[in-house]
């Protein structure tokens, strides 16, 4: 107890406040940029930390995270540009809430359910963090296969209007997963002979062009036009606006509760298990939260849930992916990699000895992160009207500056002019998908989750090949696959409904709301 | 007026290109900030030492050394990179071996060799192990090998990088056992399928430091030339009567063409920033063992570990 005494004063010192700040600050900042994002911003601070104290950089490095998960949805919901691929979901009714003068509302929502999201993963970090790790330990290549194929079918529910054409977005995006070096002969696969693609598709320069630079495209494109019907310029003050379009009430987020708490359990359970990643995160909470809601048309038309659903997956991540990193030393995700590097510089050892040997430290660092919300709160809430008015500056300013950001955002990705390129090369593939209403969120998740699916089926091949039958006895792997099981055959049953209901009514309203 | 100053100037241009030796361009070498590739992500061993070295080499050379992040490819994108830099000095790269020994022989992408380029120092390298599980039945690796001979069992190893799998190779020729070699991506990975029990071994140049010490994991041998100086109770390879050795050093390289000046410049300027508190530091943080060799005496060791490994790499690609 006098350890976490002593951690905890350790870390109500101004400097380590304004520490976090300043890390929370540069989050927001970095997220709600498109083109630039949090991983990316924590490996740019890294150098910096080595001249402050072992507490305050880590804290500094956490409120960076915290933050930029945040920041990633502001652009998402004001420009249609996710900043980082884990809000791609939240520009789905986030930016037609701003297209009806709500966009103060989605803004607010997005932060109340980003917080709630992270409160409750520091919650399950500080309290359960061994026993849970414990629980991840047990997740070996079979049982990770299984979860990515259930974790296929939650995501089935994204893929927009046609499943023919979600699924064909998420076969390529599988397909381009597979470039690069094969993980068993570590031959060059569709490399075309260019040693840039060694490591694969790079996916910070693939998600900018696709989801931030393509829009960008389209945007201008409806502009030189003059297909726009409206200025497009949203705004989302003034008098004219009601209060209530402006804020969110305690009924709408009472409402969007069950949402949040889903979305947090998914977010959290995906940050503790190393390997899976905070973009599946986002989608995985937005896709179950669909698949509960008794009006599923609803979403992608300026849901306040949709906003809330991705929001608070993809924040729980981020306390979560500490629970592997410090209960057995393994980071869960790059941005934790990168904290292992941190904790080394300062002669901490992160493993499974870090609480006897630096109780004091991590207790520190648990106190440091709660405030670090409440800072990330504090900053967001001012900062969110200064973000809104993007929206109302003439479209004519802000496309040149965030195609500049896009560029810089990708060359920013290993300092080269290939990431530029790759980036070119996926806003154009991603100009044509929107055209032609293929959904990029199964193509990011058929990359995203393609090659660990692909790495883990091989895995347990190798491991199992000899005896497949044994596999019977791993329950999480039964379990999982009676999952998919279910989702399969209720996807399949669902089609067959929807199919009914579209014969009988042709002229049932769609959802082309996001289309302009 | 201005004719004539043109003229005067050019003058001076030859006659000073007269007097200088061959080289002279470069005679006040350096002049201008450094560039200092890194050719994995920060946070890692290599990263940590490229930062640690970074502010001596700024003393040592008296210009801003500015280091750049290439990560990628285990150090290839670096390398691959720097190859197309200007040889003038002004553009090293920290990197390490693997990425020139192993990778071309390896990998049909690869453009380059190890003679390639001009590398500066060697700096630093890894403390290795295959490790085990704690509660594992082998304390050995005459243990291991008894216990898969005798039962007729095939181990598993996670395995992330062609030094692990070469590895298999060697000890599967030389024992007449089976591996089954399981791919991973990343050194985390295999540290978390041997504490889940998923397999049974994995080698690893960094992150089992902290699980042996915490007595989850038992290291069971080194792939060194030597032994590990943090953990002398493992045997190497070779006193266990395999030929097998590899050591990803950490190096300092530039591209193929650098002055001969400039090179010796550079490698007084690493050999001055190896002081012994860096090399406490880089022991006491990471792990890690610091290792000068000059610029003839890494290319010399290039190739040793070249000829090494190429039995196996050719065993390896008929497979």
């Amino acid at each position: 107890m006098d350890t976490v005494l002593a951690g905890v004063s350790d870390a109500f010192t101004l400097i380590n406040i304004t520490y976090i700040a300043m890390g929370v600050f540069m989050g927001i900042m970095v997220g709600a940029i498109p083109g630039l994002n949090g991983p990316m911003a924590i490996a740019v601070a890294v150098p910096l930390t080595y001249y402050m104290s072992p507490l305050g950089s880590i804290a500094f490095l956490i409120g960076i995270n915290k933050g930029g998960t945040y920041g990633g949805s502001v652009a998402a919901i004001l420009l249609n540009t996710p900043g980082s691929p884990e809000s791609t979901s939240t520009a789905f009714d986030g930016y037609p809430l701003v297209k009806k003068g709500k966009g103060l509302k989605a803004l607010k929502m997005a932060l109340y359910a980003s917080i709630t999201g992270d409160i409750f993963s520091d919650i399950v970090l500080f309290t359960v963090a061994a026993p849970l790790a414990i629980v991840a330990l047990r997740m070996g290549p079979p049982e990770m296969a299984a979860v990515f194929a259930f974790s296929l079918t939650i995501i089935a529910g994204l893929s927009g209007k046609s499943i023919l054409r979600g699924l064909l977005a998420a076969i390529l995006g599988a397909y381009i997963s597979c470039v690069g070096l094969d993980i068993e002969t570590a031959q060059p696969r569709l490399t075309m002979g260019l040693s840039d693609l060694i490591e694969g598709v790079p996916i910070i320069p693939m998600t900018i062009g696709l989801l931030a630079l393509s829009e960008i495209l389209i945007q201008i494109e409806t502009t030189l036009l003059g297909r726009q019907t409206d200025s497009g310029q949203y705004r989302v003050f003034g008098k004219d606006i009601p209060k209530e379009d402006r804020t969110v009430s305690w009924v709408e987020y009472k409402s969007c509760l069950r949402t949040i708490v889903r979305s947090a359990l998914i977010g959290t359970g995906v940050g503790a298990i190393p390997g899976i990643g905070a973009i599946v995160a986002g989608f995985l909470g937005y896709g179950a939260a669909k698949r509960a809601s008794k009006n599923p048309e609803e979403f992608g038309t300026g849901k306040l849930e949709g906003v809330a659903a991705t929001e608070a997956a993809n924040s729980a991540v981020v306390g979560a992916n500490l629970i592997p990193l410090l209960a057995l030393g393994i980071p869960g995700s790059l941005s934790a990699a990168i904290l292992i590097g941190a904790f080394l510089m300062h002669g901490v050892d992160p493993g499974p000895l870090i609480f006897q040997e630096h109780g004091q430290l991590i207790y520190g660092i648990f106190a440091a992160m709660f405030m670090a919300n409440w800072i990330n709160f504090g900053i967001a809430n001012l900062g969110l009207r200064l973000f809104a008015m993007v929206v109302s500056v003439p479209k004519g300013i802000i496309h040149p500056i965030v195609v500049v950001l896009c560029i810089a955002g990708a060359f920013a990705n290993g300092n080269a002019m290939f990431s530029v390129a790759v980036m070119m090369v996926f806003a154009v593939l991603g100009y044509f998908m929107r055209k032609l209403d293929f959904s990029f969120a199964t193509f990011i998740i058929g990359f995203a989750l393609g090659g660990t699916f692909e790495q883990s089926v091989r895995q347990s091949v190798i491991l199992f090949k000899d005896s497949p039958w044994t596999l019977l006895t791993h329950p999480i792997v039964m379990l999982f696959v009676a999952l998919t099981i279910f989702a399969v055959w209720r996807i399949l049953n669902g089609q067959m409904s929807v199919k009914k209901v579209v014969a009988v009514a042709p002229d049932s309203p769609s959802v082309s709301e996001t289309k302009s | 007026m201005k004719k004539m100053l043109k003229t005067r100037l050019a003058l001076a241009a030859l006659a000073t290109a007269a007097v200088l030796p061959a080289g002279a361009a470069f005679a006040e070498y350096p002049e201008k900030p450094v560039t200092m590739y890194i050719g994995f992500n920060p946070g890692g061993a290599v990263d940590t030492t490229a930062r640690l070295i970074q502010k001596n080499l700024e003393e040592a050379l008296g210009v801003p050394v500015i280091a750049v992040q290439k990560p990628g490819g285990g150090g290839t994108v670096m390398a691959t990179t720097m190859m197309h830099a200007k040889p003038d000095g002004y553009t090293i790269g920290m990197g390490a071996s693997a990425a020139y020994v192993l990778a071309p022989l390896l990998n049909s992408d690869i453009q380059y060799t190890l003679d390639g380029f001009d590398h500066i120092a060697t700096v630093s390298y890894p403390q290795d192990a295959l490790v085990v599980k704690a509660d594992a039945p082998w304390d050995t690796y005459a243990d291991l090998i008894k216990d898969a001979k005798e039962n007729g069992k095939s181990l598993s190893l996670s395995s992330q990088v062609s030094v692990s799998r070469l590895m298999a190779i060697a000890i599967e020729e030389k024992e007449d056992i089976k591996i089954n070699v399981v791919p991973v991506k990343g050194g985390s990975e295999g540290i978390k399928n041997v504490l889940g029990g998923h397999t049974d071994m994995t080698w690893g140049a960094s992150g089992w430091h902290a699980q042996v010490k915490a007595g989850e994991m038992k290291p069971i041998l080194s792939l060194g030339y030597k032994r590990n100086e943090d953990f002398t109770d493992v045997p190497t390879m070779h006193e266990l009567g395999i030929d097998y050795a590899f050591v990803d050093t950490f190096m300092l390289s530039a591209p193929k063409g650098l002055p001969a000046d400039v090179k010796a410049k550079l490698e007084a300027a690493v050999m001055a920033a190896i002081t012994p508190e860096l090399a406490k530091e880089l022991r006491e943080k990471m792990y890690l063992t610091a290792d000068y060799r000059g610029s003839v005496d890494t290319l010399e060791y290039l190739e040793m570990q070249r000829e090494e490994v190429l039995p196996f790499v050719e065993k390896m690609l008929a497979e």
